[in-house]
């Protein structure tokens, strides 16, 4: 945006040819009596002052955590405190010594939620495509159904999903964790709604007369032109998934497998509760990866939350 | 759009890993090795230390693996469930192991050949895992009988003397136990060393598991039906009222059992003492004895005395799952856990530990080398050996841990003086309508 | 292009694309290949709905069936039972209990969520007070959301904890000066509870209605201004009105997610504490189904069964919800057509 120098005077602006809006608002807001614009500066500060306090509300009980971990206990019990101390390399100390299997729990979250977000991904917009790309009687009736299906609360089947899992010989795998990621109603209706908006026909019909395979063009034309939508919903996926708690809460056994929501829960019920500073550290580890995802991609995932505009 | 880039590398790297993963999660073999699920970390190096050791030269590999006590009974149920994913041994803790002993021929291999090691255990452990088939399932390692362990400084500060023995007799009755308290609430030091008094406890509801660990009456009888026994809300010195007397006149720190600043309270001046079992005085706290930066600690400052009653808290029992390919070493390897003279003496004496060996124990007595330095150089097993003596299995069931912690919030809300329990009676019909909406297959009187 | 803008042009697309099917049919010149194509539709929904079958529908059956049976802890051989259970689970107050807290949790954290989330999308999208940094906040309310809420339980419960939390210590500076242990009473839990909620879906709403006021048809905001209404005017009685499918829309999500909220009651005090008649004070639903599942004699037939009343609950609330709101959002909007006629009439 190109800013209105301030030297230049109302009458200067006023000759220039085109005004930019910018520059309509500068002179208008000139115009305006001073009682007005009083009003406007309290308002104004009004406003902000309310955004700084949710702003603080909102980070205000990470930033403890965080402060927290750099304390030692002693300094945790005595009182809160704002400003970090310098115990975070001894916290951090303690907590190896706690054998806590947090890289492997890591690394198991990071494979789960990255395979089924690359299920969900790909099956997701097969599904959704099908609706743009054909017709077929009862067609309607069918993305009826997948509406219908958004709203069935999933976690209600949850026992009968739990026998259903022991029954296949699925338990203590990943398999019941990433495979159901294939129908997700949800993220058909974001690529429906994506697909809506910037489908076009052409290319399909031209892949078609040049002989390609409805799977092939799907695969190798239409699929890659998602990227925007799919990194959208890829990181609200993987963010969905990583922080899935009842389904390997149920599911996984063996330590190994372990996600890494689970190790928080870990922090809270066992033994290594008792040094409170390494503890704040384990917690604020647990959600450090998803602070650093957040760094990069926070836009992407707040444009995929105003587009899909719900929640799980 | 930088992020584009890293975000489609990104996937093609999952699908990739997809691929990869459904070809690894196919062949999973388990066999060449015996798997062994314990619930503590030092336990959990027993095997290492004194079993599967070199000199030994077992010929197989024991996989140990350490299931925190609140994970282990449900992985435990899934897994028999599933018949997935099972262990061969399992270290069980007293106060759970009981629904598997009960169910013991549809989950557990019988141990019947093991009865005439039993000879030299305490019967109790023995009769706690025998099922109602009348097969033995199980052994104990150790036995548990519970303590009270106090700060030296603080008995030497506030009634001249140190000595377990003196000090017993400021503690030996609840009455005792509470007078001594207020004593401890109101004393500062001469220079204002305790400005904020000292707590006897930290957490009051610490009394809870010697209450419900002195009873003499478990919590269901032989029809299924919920009994209470008497100790715990009749007379003075019930267990209501105690907890009630603790929060009331602030004789206590008020914190949670197992909480941070529980936890924090054994090294910081503040808490005369804790109710532990002999495990917990390393466990809980000789491990947790100083703060992080290792300014404070009240290493050595320790003695354990009877206290007030006699109880007991865990205990370690050994089970082999049922259809185990390593039957014949499974039961060698319970045996030894429960047998070896020279692992439970050493083990005792490294962690405090009490075995389930009426001669070893007694030999430990005597021996030096047994005087705990956490605890001053005191040697404790004396005390353990006359708390262990008045132990009553029978006591045990299969409900402990749930109705235990049942009674222990209506006994709090009682103490907090809440509405909903203004009076004991309250406080006990609605402890019964927890037990009743619990889902428990037990009736209520 | 602004997120804000895409956002627009996303849901104005929508809006278009109800109407798109019919002219998109018209359009194809093809007929010749029409089956032979179409039928690649069917076989691309193929794999949605055969996993949809077997690990939704199915279990979802399964369920259903198990809540009829005896089907309990240890035992194998199973047998139909009826409605037992679900007789059993209509006298428990425990269970009663555990739906009225799901709902007092949620109404606690849904109410004041969205009146912030309004207020505040009503600032971030005034066209008279311009503000910098807005990509900024909303990055930082949104922030809370994707945390994982165990460790989100776990933090909170350190920070309320007595008495080395940080908020806990907080809340004695600010009023509260008695020395309680904030877990031991229902209603400080029951708050707290509500408020984690709160903290982490606060600004996913406020995105979502900033969303849907932006994609607003700016020639209404224009038409009202040159008729000289105020901003206060414009928001109450253009913009709420306009934005109500989407506060329903989240209403009818919130309150279904609402229904089966899980992680933080079951890790934050995993139900406790206690209160009269063997409830519950912060036990939800879903907690309470998952205890009895997992946990002391392994109930899952009354689990289901308590499953299968939360399905029902849940249907019949987002059906009456739609219900209300649809009949009400073709009144409204044919109100404001009526309107913007009317004023087009007069301008002309």
């Amino acid at each position: 945006m190109n800013e209105q120098p301030v030297t230049m005077t109302n009458e200067e602006v006023l000759m220039q040819e085109s005004l930019t809006e910018a520059q309509i608002h500068k002179l208008a807001k000139k115009q305006v009596p001073l009682k007005k614009r009083v009003k406007h500066g309290v308002v104004t500060t009004v406003i902000y002052i309310l955004c700084v306090l949710m702003a603080i509300v909102c980070l205000l009980p990470l930033w403890l955590l965080f402060v927290d971990a750099t304390r030692a206990t002693t300094q945790i019990n005595q009182g809160m405190s704002l400003i970090p101390s310098k115990y975070l390399v001894t916290n951090f100390n303690s907590l190896i010594e706690f054998n806590l299997p947090i890289l492997q729990a890591f690394f198991n979250s990071v494979f789960i939620s990255f395979c089924s977000t690359a299920l969900s991904l790909y099956f997701s917009t097969l599904t959704a495509y099908s609706f743009v790309a054909y017709r077929y009687k009862g067609q309607k009736a069918v993305w009826s159904v997948i509406l219908i299906l958004m709203m069935i609360p999933g976690q209600l089947s949850m026992i009968g999903f739990y026998k259903l899992v022991v029954d296949l010989g699925m338990y203590d795998t990943y398999w019941p964790l990433i495979i159901p990621a294939v129908a997700g109603p949800g993220a058909v209706f974001f690529f429906k709604q994506y697909f809506d908006a910037n489908f076009s026909k052409e290319m399909v019909e031209a892949a078609r007369i040049d002989g390609s395979s409805e799977f092939r063009t799907f695969n190798l034309v239409v699929f890659p032109t998602l990227a925007p939508a799919l990194a959208t919903n890829a990181i609200m996926g993987v963010v969905g998934s990583w922080n899935n708690y009842m389904g390997p809460l149920m599911l996984i056994s063996s330590t190994e497998k372990y996600t890494f929501p689970m190790l928080s829960q870990l922090l809270k019920t066992d033994r290594y509760s008792t040094d409170l500073g390494a503890m704040a550290l384990a917690v604020f580890l647990t959600i450090l990866p998803l602070l650093v995802v957040y760094a990069c991609f926070s836009r992407f995932i707040i444009r995929g939350v105003a587009i899909g505009g719900g929640k799980e | 759009m930088k992020g584009k880039k890293i975000v489609s590398v990104a996937l093609s790297a999952a699908l990739l890993g997809s691929a990869v993963g459904m070809l690894a999660g196919c062949g999973e073999s388990k066999g060449d090795k015996m798997v062994y699920w314990v619930f503590d970390r030092d336990m959990a190096q027993q095997v290492t230390d004194y079993y599967a050791t070199e000199e030994r030269n077992l010929g197989y590999e024991i996989e140990v693996e350490t299931v925190p006590l609140e994970q282990m009974l449900q992985r435990l149920d899934n897994s028999l469930r599933t018949g997935t994913n099972l262990p061969d041994v399992v270290a069980l803790e007293a106060e759970t192991f009981k629904k598997y002993i009960d169910n013991g021929a549809q989950s557990l291999e019988p141990l019947d050949d093991l009865m005439d090691l039993t000879s030299n255990m305490y019967d109790y452990t023995v009769d706690a895992a025998t099922g109602p088939d009348g097969h033995l399932y199980a052994l104990a390692t150790n036995v548990t009988p519970g303590v009270f362990a106090y700060r030296r400084s603080m008995a030497k500060a506030v009634f001249g003397t140190d000595d377990p023995v003196e000090v017993q007799k400021h503690f030996d009755t609840w009455e005792h136990f509470i007078e001594s308290a207020r004593i401890l609430r109101d004393f500062h030091g001469e220079n204002n060393e305790y400005p904020e008094g000292i707590k006897v406890i930290s957490s009051y509801m610490d009394i809870g598991k010697v209450f419900c660990g002195n009873r003499s009456e478990g919590w269901v009888d032989d029809n299924g039906n919920l009994t209470i026994d008497p100790s715990l809300y009749e007379g003075e010195y019930s267990m209501m009222e105690v907890a009630k007397m603790l929060q009331n006149e602030e004789l206590s720190h008020e914190t949670t059992s197992g909480d941070g600043t529980w936890y924090s309270d054994v090294w910081d001046n503040k808490v005369f003492g804790y109710f532990q079992a002999t495990w917990g005085i390393n466990t809980n706290l000789e491990n947790n004895c100083s703060d992080s930066s290792g300014e404070n600690s009240s290493y050595g400052d320790w003695a354990v005395i009877e206290g007030p009653a006699s109880y007991f808290e865990g205990g370690t029992y050994h089970v082999v799952i049922k259809g185990t390919k390593w039957l014949d070493e499974a039961k060698e390897f319970v045996k030894f856990f429960s047998t070896d003279e020279t692992y439970m003496k050493n083990w005792a004496k490294a962690h405090g530990d009490f075995m389930n060996n009426k001669q070893y124990m007694q030999d430990l007595v005597t021996d030096e080398s047994a005087n705990n330095e956490f605890l001053g150089g005191q040697n404790p097993y004396s005390i353990f050996i006359s708390q262990a003596e008045k132990i009553n299995g029978e006591i045990i069931t299969r409900y402990d841990s749930e109705i235990n912690g049942y009674y222990e919030a209506w006994a709090t809300n009682y103490a907090e003086g809440k509405a909903e329990a203004q009076t004991i009676d309250d406080a006990i019909t609605q402890f019964k309508a927890m037990v009743e909406a619990s889902g428990l297959d037990i009736s209520i009187a | 292009m602004r997120p804000e803008q895409q956002a627009a042009a996303a849901s104005e697309a929508v809006r278009e694309a109800d109407r798109a099917p019919e002219t998109a049919q018209e359009q194809q010149p093809k007929k010749k290949f029409r089956w032979k194509v179409d039928y690649y539709g069917i076989l691309f929904i193929l794999p949605f709905f055969v996993v949809y079958a077997i690990f939704s529908l199915y279990p979802m059956i399964y369920s259903v069936a198990l809540s009829l049976t005896d089907y309990e802890g240890f035992n194998r051989v199973i047998s139909i039972i009826g409605f037992d259970n679900f007789v059993w689970l209509a006298t428990q107050p425990r269970f009663w209990q555990s739906l009225l807290n799901t709902v007092m949790i949620f109404c606690m954290n849904f109410v004041p969520q969205m009146l912030f989330a309004l207020i505040f999308a009503a600032m971030f999208t005034g066209k008279t007070y311009k503000m910098r940094g807005k990509g900024a906040f909303k990055g930082i309310y949104y922030l809370p959301n994707i945390l994982t809420a165990t460790s989100v339980a776990v933090m909170f419960y350190t920070l309320f904890a007595r008495p080395s939390g940080g908020l806990w210590q907080l809340l004695t500076k600010f009023g509260m000066d008695w020395d309680i242990n904030l877990y031991l009473m229902p209603w400080p839990s029951r708050i707290i509870i509500a408020f984690i909620q709160f903290w982490m879906w606060f600004g996913n709403s406020m995105i979502t209605l900033s969303a849907g006021i932006l994609g607003i048809n700016p020639s209404v905001f224009e038409a009202a201004q040159l008729d000289g209404a105020s901003q206060k005017d414009i928001f109450l009685h253009i913009t709420l009105p306009l934005i109500k499918p989407i506060v329903v829309y989240s209403l009818v999500v919130s309150t279904l997610g609402g229904l089966q909220v899980f992680d933080i009651p079951y890790l934050f005090l995993s139900g406790g504490p206690v209160m009269t008649g063997g409830r519950n004070a912060t036990e939800t639903v879903a907690v309470y189904i998952y205890k009895m599942a997992f946990t002391g004699d392994m109930r899952y037939n009354v689990a289901s069964a308590a499953s299968v009343y939360l399905f029902v609950i849940c249907m019949i609330v987002s059906f009456v919800l739609f219900r209300i709101t649809h009949s009400d959002e073709l009144k409204q909007q044919k109100r404001i057509e009526r309107r913007i006629a009317r004023r087009g009439g007069t301008a002309a």
